[in-house]
């Protein structure tokens, strides 16, 4: 995308940004997400207000108060903490599943909607066995056979993750394929592959950049789902989606332990998707006035 | 005439589509001359654009099919016979391409400094030319020499065009820029498919003056295509006139306007509107024959006020009436 490189571009696009207060709340949650996560990356359990793996049985399940703001879990451990350190795992999984799979999902779907023909079925067929299966039953399938762990779940989850960035933007070069400045750069005598380069691309960039980033908070839904199942971090490492599956059987005891994991989830979800929609506007020039 | 630069020889072009067969082009035949500006004009679906996008190799195939023994030939070589990469090679800086609707002709996210130092760049590149080679950067010499070209197009304070984007430019402002990206190229041919249809009649007239003077000075031939007769006798030299996939005239423009032969010439001329005049506007009865069935006889027959038994039955000769003026009609 050179014309989001340049400063000038960033500047305008932060600027629009700055001016809808959904946006600057959504790009607020995006930063702590990402900033706890830089921070625990750096400094470990240092900035943590309690050790998260620290047991203490005459702390069990204390309420939310000034002390623990989210309270306390089954084996004394302070919620809140742990929560902050289950943040690095997650954006690492969530990134790396749409990071790679926007990565791979746009150079395949725009080779095969640029050139057509048998390129275009064979891998469009693929993407179409790959989505045949229930998304969700094939990633459990891939992460069982895998066995658990954190590599294995993103592994799991690219598997399903890709077609769906396949199909957009071979839809999108679809009808770039056919526009006067795709025809009027190939009269200019580019290649093919500079028109892909050159104008397919960076014309899908801005939809699909807008997808993944409401993506994000449906990936960090799906890792905890799989952790849920039990099939991604294992105990006693912290992941939100475990969290919520170790604390749901207290549900009715100490609703705080499962809850306030999964309001993190919802939030940092939430967050992800309002400044994806603010990013559709700011990106599109013709938006800008 | 100088040497041809470009020689089309019984081009036959088909679209088979789920509905059968169209036929776009039966036979077309024309030369055009080094430095020369030609003008082809004719009613719409009558094979125009069919026969400028056959010319720069951009015709969808299939649905397009071209029949066997057409052959384009520009300077020598038959371009129907070339591989996509030789073409991708020969179109820009060849051969090159101005479209009908300057609107959408510019990529909507990028700069036009990007996309003019494209063109620029390609050029460069391609001719080995001493852009880009000396000690400033590169980037600085395409954009001095964008600068220049939309100088040449009257595009006003082209510094800070560069940094603008095509929707913040008006439609004669973006056909000027698309001329600029087009002659940046320094093409031996260039292609105009309607490149004034979307521009009102002032602008129309300035684009026309333009093109025409910065073509003589680059030296390049121009095949310009128009529904227009009034718009292709401001800048071409020589006309082709054409009807249902056929060339059914070919002469220069004073001798067009003066002897127009073919009837539908004559009709066509008949329909401009002329200054004072009281009468209500001509037209011609009627509307062109249907694709769908292989042409058989003139085409212009069911419409022709003077079409005889032999115009249903016989295709027409394309005849020379003098070096410079053919037309296929059994009249002559």
């Amino acid at each position: 995308m050179a014309a989001s490189l340049d400063r000038h571009e960033i500047f305008t696009t932060l600027r629009i940004l700055a001016k809808d207060p959904l946006a600057v709340m959504g790009t607020l949650i995006a930063v702590a997400f990402i900033g706890t996560t830089a921070a625990v990356a750096l400094f470990g359990n240092f900035i943590t207000p309690y050790d998260p793996n620290h047991a203490d049985l005459n702390l069990i399940f204390l309420p939310i108060s000034s002390k623990h703001i989210m309270g306390t879990d089954f084996l004394g451990r302070d919620i809140f903490s742990r929560v902050l350190v289950a943040a690095p795992i997650d954006a690492q999984i969530a990134f790396t599943i749409v990071g790679v799979s926007a990565f791979v999902g746009i150079l395949l779907g725009s080779a095969a909607g640029y050139f057509g023909g048998k390129i275009d079925e064979t891998i469009m067929r693929v993407t179409d066995m790959f989505l045949a299966f229930p998304t969700l039953v094939l990633a459990v399938a891939v992460a069982v056979a895998l066995g658990p762990g954190v590599g294995h779940l993103i592994e799991a989850n690219l598997v399903v993750w890709w077609p769906v960035y396949a199909r957009m933007a071979r839809a999108g070069s679809l009808s770039l394929r056919e526009t006067q400045f795709v025809e009027a750069a190939r009269a200019a005598g580019l290649s093919s592959v500079a028109v892909i380069r050159k104008h397919i691309l960076p014309n899908n960039i801005s939809p699909i950049l807008v997808y993944a980033t409401l993506d994000i908070g449906n990936a960090i839904l799906y890792t905890s789902v799989l952790s849920y199942l039990g099939l991604g971090a294992q105990p006693p490492q912290a992941e939100w989606g475990r969290l919520v599956f170790d604390g749901q059987v207290y549900l009715t005891r100490a609703w705080w332990v499962p809850l306030m994991p999964g309001l993190v989830i919802l939030l940092v979800a939430l967050g992800f998707c309002l400044l994806g929609d603010a990013l559709r506007d700011a990106l599109d020039p013709r938006y800008r006035r | 005439m100088s040497e041809a630069i470009l020689r089309i020889r019984n081009l036959r072009l088909v679209f088979e589509s789920m509905q059968g067969r169209f036929h776009a082009l039966n036979g077309v035949n024309l030369d055009l001359a080094a430095g020369e500006v030609l003008g082809v004009v004719g009613e719409s679906g009558c094979g125009k654009s069919s026969l400028a996008l056959s010319t720069i190799g951009l015709l969808p195939t299939p649905p397009a099919k071209l029949i066997k023994g057409s052959e384009i030939l520009f300077k020598g070589q038959n371009l129907l016979a070339l591989n996509d990469t030789e073409m991708e090679r020969l179109r820009g800086t060849g051969i090159a391409m101005i479209f009908q609707e300057p609107l959408t002709s510019l990529n909507p996210i990028f700069t036009i400094g990007d996309q003019l130092s494209e063109a620029v760049r390609i050029a460069a590149i391609r001719q080995n030319s001493s852009l880009g080679t000396s000690k400033k950067s590169a980037k600085e010499e395409y954009r001095e020499e964008s600068i220049s070209w939309l100088k040449k197009v009257g595009l006003p304070d082209p510094e800070s065009a560069l940094q603008r984007y095509p929707h913040e430019l008006s439609g004669g402002m973006r056909q000027r820029v698309m001329i600029s990206m087009a002659l940046a190229e320094k093409p031996a041919l260039m292609l105009a498919d309607e490149p004034t249809s979307f521009l009102d009649v002032t602008t129309q007239a300035q684009i026309l003056r333009l093109t025409a003077s910065l073509v003589h000075e680059a030296g390049a031939s121009v095949m310009i295509i128009s529904h227009d007769l009034a718009v292709v006798a401001q800048i071409a030299d020589r006309v082709v006139v054409m009807y249902a996939g056929v060339v059914v005239e070919d002469a220069p423009i004073p001798e067009i306007y003066e002897k127009p032969l073919h009837p539908y010439t004559q009709a066509l001329l008949s329909c401009l509107p002329k200054q004072g005049g009281k009468k209500r506007l001509e037209m011609i009865p009627g509307s062109p024959p249907s694709l769908r069935k292989a042409p058989q006889g003139c085409p212009y027959a069911p419409r022709c006020a003077f079409a005889k038994d032999v115009c249903v039955r016989e295709t027409p000769e394309m005849k020379e009436i003098s070096p410079v003026h053919r037309v296929a009609c059994v009249l002559y």
